[in-house]
C-alpha cells in the first residue's frame, strides 16, 4: 500500500502542469455563477473548492453523443471507434467530489458486467481520477443521507483539506502513485501530526454535514407506496423536461441512432444520452406506449433510481448530488419527495397492488 | 484474445439474406445465413430468443427468431413492415447483407417443458416466436406429449404460418397434435371465430402436466391468467413473453427497464420470456 501523502494546496497548480505533458486534463472551471467540469489548458483556471457543477463527470465515460461506428454504404464497410478510443490520449480528471466518485462506480456497475461495454472502459481505463473530499455541505447535496459522503474506492487520489492550506493525500491505485511520481517533489510522506490533522477534518466533516432525510426501509415504504395518490400530485408539476436525467450522475439510459450523411454513402452510429421522462421512451412498434401518461414517466425514473438499482445492485442509484434539484424548472426537489414519501408510508399504508 | 482487443458488444455478424417470402400483407418471413463459416458453425440459439437486426445508416431493430433452433448456421424471421427499419427490410432483395447481433434475451426455458404436454397460443404476431417453440417440440417429438397450437388473429387473411399449420393436419392427429386456427372479427373467415381464449376447450393437453408458452397481447395474457389457474393448469409452467423496446439488447440503454416496486427486469436480458409469478406479481409488466 502506498502511503499516504501530504501537499500544499497551492501546488495542485505544479501538479496540473507536470500532468499536462502526458495528460489532457479537466476538472471544474467557472460559467458564469456556476462551475461545469471543463478542459484545464490553463491551471488557474481549474477551481478545487466548488460547490457542484452543472453536468456529472459522467460525460466523460459516456459522451452525450458517441460514434460508435461509422458506415461506408458503398463499400458495406463497418469501421469501428474502439480502436482510435483506445489509442486516445490518457486524461486526468481532477476534483472530484465523494457524490461523483460513488456515480461513476454505479455506472461502472451497468456498462460492466455480462456484456461489458468496451466503450465506456476504454474511456474509464484511460482516465485518471484526483477525488476530493466535501468538508461542508452543498447548496442542494444531501450526500450524508445516501451513505455516499465518503469513498473506499474509485479515485486514483484522494484529496481532503487539511490545517496550514495544505491536502492530506490518498493512494487508490498503481494510477495514482504514478501521478504522485509525476510530480513527486511537491509530495511529503504524512507523518503522524498530519494524520491528526487529517482526523480533525474528518471531524469536522462529521459535524458539518446534515443528514436530512432517512432512506432507512426505503425499499419497503416504496414497494407499499406504488399505487398511492402522492404520485400523481407529484408529477403534476413536472413538465417532463428530463433535465433531472441529463445532469444526474447515474442516469445512464441511451438511444442509438444511425446518422446518415448528406451524400448517403456513409453513416455513423451514434449514441446519445435519452431520459425515461420522454414521451417516446417506452414506445413500440406497432404504437403502443408503455408509459404514456407523463405522471407514470416521473414515478417510473424514481422508482428506477430508488427500487430499481437496489435491485440490480445493492445500492440505491441516487448519490445525493441535488443537481436534479438545481436543475429543476419546476422546483421539484428529491429531498422533499423522499420526506413525503417516508411520510406517507406512517399515514396510508396502501396494500401492494392493492388498487 | 485480450480484454484489450475485444470486440465492441454491438459488433454485428454479416448474414445474407436467402428468401424472403410473403405472409400477410404486413408481414414476410426472411431466410438468413451467416456469412462467415465459423459464425455459422457455432451460432446458437434457443425459441423466444431475439436478435438485432441491422441496416447501416438505418439503425438496429430487435426481432425474435421464428425458426427451428435445429437448423445450424440459418435462421428466419417473420418482420411487420411497422417502421422505418422494417419497412427498409421488407425491399430488401434476396442476396443483400444485413448485419445480426445476438441472440439475446433468456428464451423459453424449453428443456423444463420435456416430459410434458404442450400448449402454444399465440395472437397476432406472437405466432412469430411461438413457431419456434411449436417447431422445437416437433423436432424432438419424443420429448413431448400431446401438443396443441392455437394460433388466432383479427382477421383470417392476417393468421401468420396459416397454410404451413394448416398443411399439417393431415398428419396431426395421428401425431397427438392439435392445431387451432381462429380470427377474432372476421365473419368471412372460413374457420373458427373468436378469441384464442374462446378455444381453449379444443386443447387437447392434461392440465396438470401442461407446459404454457403464449405470445400475444397483454389483455390476452390477462384473460388466459385466470382459465388457465381456473383450469388447474401449473403455474410454474406458464410463461409468456413480452414486448417491449428492446434498443441495445445487452441491459444496458433503459428502453425496455420494467418493473416497478418489488422487483425489477430488463425485458432484453431478464426476459422477454417472464413466468406466470413475474408476470402477476409485477405492476406494469402487462
Amino acid at each position: 500500500m502506498s502511503p499516504p501523502y501530504v501537499m500544499k494546496r497551492t501546488d495542485i497548480k505544479k501538479l496540473v502542469e507536470a500532468a499536462s505533458n502526458e495528460y489532457d486534463v479537466f476538472g471544474p472551471v467557472k460559467k458564469r455563477s456556476k462551475h461545469v467540469f471543463g478542459k484545464i489548458d490553463n491551471p488557474d483556471n481549474l477551481v478545487m473548492d466548488y460547490d457542484s457543477t452543472i453536468l456529472s463527470p459522467r460525460k466523460y465515460f459516456q459522451p452525450q453523443n458517441e460514434v460508435m461506428m461509422s458506415f461506408d454504404l458503398e463499400e458495406n464497410k463497418v469501421e469501428d471507434t474502439l480502436d482510435e478510443l483506445r489509442a486516445m490520449r490518457p486524461r486526468l480528471l481532477m476534483a472530484v467530489h465523494s457524490c461523483d466518485l460513488n456515480g461513476i462506480l454505479h455506472l461502472d456497475r451497468v456498462f460492466g458486467g455480462e456484456y461489458t461495454d468496451k466503450y465506456y472502459f476504454a474511456r474509464r481505463e484511460k482516465t485518471t481520477i484526483v477525488g476530493i473530499n466535501c468538508l461542508d455541505s452543498c447548496e442542494y447535496g444531501f450526500c450524508r443521507s445516501m451513505n455516499t459522503h465518503h469513498v473506499v474506492e474509485g479515485y486514483d487520489l484522494f484529496l481532503t483539506p487539511i490545517s496550514g492550506d495544505r491536502y492530506y493525500v490518498q493512494v487508490g491505485t498503481a494510477k495514482g502513485e504514478h501521478l504522485v511520481h509525476m510530480a513527486r517533489d511537491i509530495f511529503q510522506e504524512a507523518g503522524p501530526e498530519d494524520f491528526g490533522a487529517f482526523k480533525a477534518a474528518l471531524k469536522h466533516k462529521n459535524e458539518s454535514l446534515p443528514h436530512e432525510v432517512d432512506v432507512e426501509g426505503i425499499n419497503e415504504y416504496l414497494d407499499l407506496s406504488f399505487h398511492h395518490e402522492f404520485w400523481d400530485k407529484m408529477a403534476e408539476d413536472c413538465v417532463n423536461c428530463g433535465a433531472c436525467a441529463m445532469v444526474c450522475p447515474t442516469c445512464y439510459c441511451y438511444d442509438v441512432v444511425d446518422d446518415l450523411d448528406l451524400s448517403l454513402t456513409s453513416a455513423d452510429r451514434t449514441r446519445k444520452w435519452d431520459a425515461c421522462l420522454f414521451q417516446e421512451f417506452a414506445l413500440v412498434a406497432g404504437g403502443h406506449n408503455f408509459r404514456e401518461s407523463p405522471a407514470a414517466r416521473f414515478k417510473y425514473r424514481f422508482y428506477h433510481k430508488m427500487r430499481g438499482f437496489a435491485h440490480d445492485q445493492g445500492i440505491l442509484g441516487c448519490t445525493g448530488c441535488g443537481r436534479c434539484t438545481a436543475a429543476c424548472p419546476s422546483d421539484i426537489s428529491i429531498k422533499d419527495v423522499l420526506k413525503e414519501l417516508s411520510g406517507i408510508w406512517e399515514v396510508a399504508p396502501t396494500a401492494q397492488g392493492g388498487k | 484474445m485480450s480484454k484489450e482487443q475485444e470486440p465492441s458488444i454491438y459488433e454485428t455478424h454479416k448474414c445474407r439474406l436467402l428468401r424472403k417470402y410473403q405472409l400477410t400483407d404486413l408481414e414476410s418471413l426472411f431466410l438468413f445465413r451467416f456469412e462467415d463459416p465459423g459464425v455459422a458453425q457455432d451460432w446458437r440459439f434457443m425459441p423466444g430468443q431475439f436478435v438485432e437486426v441491422s441496416l447501416l445508416g438505418l439503425g438496429e431493430v430487435p426481432i425474435s427468431i421464428c425458426s427451428s433452433a435445429r437448423r445450424v448456421g440459418f435462421f428466419e424471421l417473420c418482420i411487420r413492415n411497422a417502421g422505418r427499419v422494417t419497412s427498409a427490410i421488407h425491399q430488401l432483395q434476396p442476396g443483400s447483407l444485413v448485419g445480426i447481433r445476438g441472440p439475446y434475451g433468456n428464451g423459453f426455458p424449453m428443456e423444463q417443458f420435456h416430459g410434458r404436454d404442450l400448449l402454444c397460443v399465440a395472437a397476432g404476431l406472437g405466432m412469430a416466436p411461438l413457431r419456434s417453440v411449436f417447431l422445437y417440440a416437433l423436432d424432438n417429438r419424443w420429448l413431448f406429449g400431446n401438443i396443441t397450437i392455437i394460433n388466432s388473429a383479427k382477421f383470417g387473411n392476417e393468421l401468420l404460418f396459416q397454410k404451413e399449420l394448416e398443411a399439417m393436419k393431415d398428419i396431426a392427429t395421428a401425431e397427438n397434435i392439435s392445431i387451432v386456427q381462429t380470427a377474432t372479427r372476421d365473419p368471412d373467415f372460413e374457420g373458427l371465430h373468436g378469441r384464442a381464449t374462446v378455444h381453449m376447450d379444443k386443447a387437447n393437453v392434461d392440465p396438470k402436466n401442461c407446459a404454457v408458452a403464449m405470445c400475444g397481447p397483454p389483455a390476452m395474457y390477462r384473460g388466459m391468467f385466470d382459465y388457465l389457474v381456473e383450469k388447474g393448469y401449473d403455474p410454474r409452467y406458464i410463461f409468456v413473453t413480452l414486448e417491449r423496446r428492446m434498443k441495445c439488447g445487452v441491459g444496458k440503454c433503459g428502453h425496455c427497464n420494467i418493473g416497478t416496486a418489488t422487483s425489477w427486469k430488463y425485458a432484453c436480458k431478464d426476459g422477454p420470456v417472464f413466468d406466470y409469478y413475474a408476470i402477476t406479481s409485477i405492476p406494469g409488466l402487462i
